[in-house]
């Protein structure tokens, strides 16, 4: 019996998580949600910004990571939007991130009368991360003169006013990779530029150090990340619908692990009883 | 030179353009027809260099005569990291052809590579060179929103299925310090999500029992047990990312000189 228990068919072990998966997204449970301080540190520094100032968001992530990162931008875009505050979307990792983000902007902008251009832009992909980080903070109009449509950059009333990241109040990277050095290094060291940090939850609790250090302000981690962020806005999303599903999901990794180690303990204890009986005989 | 390298219209970029590439295989040209006696210092010479320039820049006081060229070197870093992307794209055609000419393998998925290449990169340039036309803006929503990102989010979701089976199949606890990971793993994870949290809801958030709930022995074991062996490896990375670079900076890395075999 005890083998058994350890042998359970891969595929039945899909099957349940599958269609644990589907039943709750289907039909979500209602589960008390305790925002970390983590969530409420970067809604905190959101808060702040000077509304004088931009705020770049930084994407730096793909579709693989869409329901961690992409449900985490939408609720920071959704506050940022709230707050009127002008951003700018640029992206150093990944080539789609940028993308991806415009298109959350553009879904919430008639929601709060944004308009591209005015109220935000995409400055689109560029490669090599850490040097372009250190040119951009020098002349961010020079460093991209025009944005992912081709638009110079002085035809962006968004971006009036804006020469370097002296004129920057706040940066929310949201990234699926170990990104956040580089922005530590040039940005939040030289300049103290505020730093809020977005990643899946693989990632996070390499996060750690920066937070501790105070070199970022705030930390979300996976889609808990969104849903604590979605409770602190007041406004549901994709992140608090696929907490139940998740939840299940845990619960589901740690019986399977205890029925494993059961047999495997079971099994064990049963092979050294055998063995002192042969030895006792 | 900086005024004369800024471009002055079309035919000055396209000049600079094809005066660069020119230059760039010329260069590239030489080094590979060099004797290696002199293609050795002539690389080490220039990775000398450009690792001079950053580390010259940065230790010396702020805005220095050197300052004003960082932008120039900043692009030139990027240029040679746009390099990379044709460089794999390069490469992975060569492998896809080598199957689909022998038949070796799964050289079906080498077709669906290069349609799915040719029909990207179609689209992605109609849409951006003839914006006015509907076909293209369309072609490319059709491959970008419902194709690629789809795919992208079903590689990844395919992973919360290994994990949950390797977890059950690999995860022993055959020994004391396998038994504590296993008792921190339960913790963090029921403390990442409202089930857990549910588990000791019944602890009032400002009582002074409150540290015993999930979400708060959680955050102690990321914030505090995990941040400082994080930090740990950090350090340690840290110091071998200097002892690499260092290498990398003084030619002293195997197989730097285009003549030896890494």
């Amino acid at each position: 019996m005890f083998e058994r228990l350890q042998r359970i068919d891969r595929r039945a072990v899909y099957i349940v998580l599958f269609l644990l998966m589907v039943a709750l997204l289907k039909w979500p449970l209602r589960l008390p949600m305790v925002v970390s301080s983590d969530a409420r540190g970067f809604y905190e520094a959101v808060e702040r910004t000077d509304p004088s100032k931009l705020v770049l968001v930084a994407a730096d992530w793909d579709a693989g990571t869409m329901a961690e990162n992409g449900t985490q931008t939408e609720a920071v875009l959704r506050h940022l939007m709230r707050l009127h505050r002008r951003f700018a979307i640029m992206g150093f990792a990944w080539p789609a991130g940028p993308e991806l983000t415009d298109g959350i902007a553009r879904r919430l902008a008639p929601e709060y009368d944004y308009e591209y251009g005015r109220d935000w832009v995409n400055f689109g992909f560029k490669p090599v991360l850490s040097i372009s980080l250190m040119t951009l903070v020098k002349d961010i109009p020079g460093f991209y003169k025009k944005d992912a449509k081709n638009t110079p950059v002085a035809e962006l009333p968004a971006l009036e006013g804006v020469r370097d990241i002296h004129d920057v109040s706040l940066i929310a990277q949201f990234t699926s990779a170990a990104t956040l050095g580089s922005y530590i290094a040039f940005v939040w060291g030289p300049f103290k530029t505020p730093i809020v940090h977005g990643c899946t939850a693989v990632i996070g609790p390499q996060q750690y150090p920066y937070l501790d250090a105070r070199q970022i302000e705030g930390l979300l981690m996976g889609v808990r990340g969104s849903a604590e962020y979605e409770a602190l806005i007041g406004r549901p999303g994709g992140g608090t619908e696929m907490m139940p599903a998740q939840s299940f999901a845990h619960l589901l990794i740690i019986v399977l692990i205890i029925v494993g180690n059961i047999g495997y303990l079971g099994a064990r204890g049963w092979r050294q009883r055998k063995a002192g009986g042969a030895e006792g005989a | 030179m900086r005024g004369w390298l800024a471009p002055h219209g079309r035919g000055h970029l396209w000049a600079l353009i094809v005066g660069a590439w020119v230059l760039s295989v010329g260069v590239f040209f030489l080094l590979q027809v060099m004797p290696p006696r002199w293609r050795r210092p002539m690389i080490m010479l220039f990775t000398f260099l450009g690792g001079c320039f950053y580390s010259v820049e940065f230790f010396l006081p702020p805005n220095n005569f050197l300052t004003s060229y960082k932008e120039g070197f900043g692009n030139a870093w990027v240029v040679m990291g746009s390099f990379a992307m044709p460089l794999g794209v390069l490469n992975l055609s060569l492998v896809h052809v080598k199957k689909i000419a022998t038949r070796s393998g799964s050289w079906g998925g080498s077709i669906v590579y290069f349609t799915a290449m040719a029909a990207m990169v179609t689209f992605c340039f109609w849409q951006q060179y003839w914006p006015k036309s509907k076909a293209g803006g369309q072609g490319f929503e059709l491959l970008f929103q419902y194709a690629y990102m789809p795919l992208g989010a079903t590689m990844f979701s395919i992973l919360a299925f290994y994990i949950v089976s390797a977890a059950y199949r690999a995860f022993r606890i055959s020994t004391a310090e396998a038994g504590l990971m296993a008792a921190a793993a339960f913790v963090v994870m029921l403390g990442q999500v409202p089930l857990g949290m549910w588990l000791t809801h019944g602890i009032p958030v400002e009582s002074r029992w409150a540290g015993l709930r999930v979400e708060q022995i959680a955050h102690w074991i990321l914030a505090g047990i995990n941040m400082a062996a994080v930090r740990g490896v950090l350090f340690g990375a840290a110091v071998g990312s200097l002892a690499m670079a260092l290498r990398i900076w003084l030619s002293l890395e195997r197989g730097a000189y285009f003549d030896q075999k890494v």
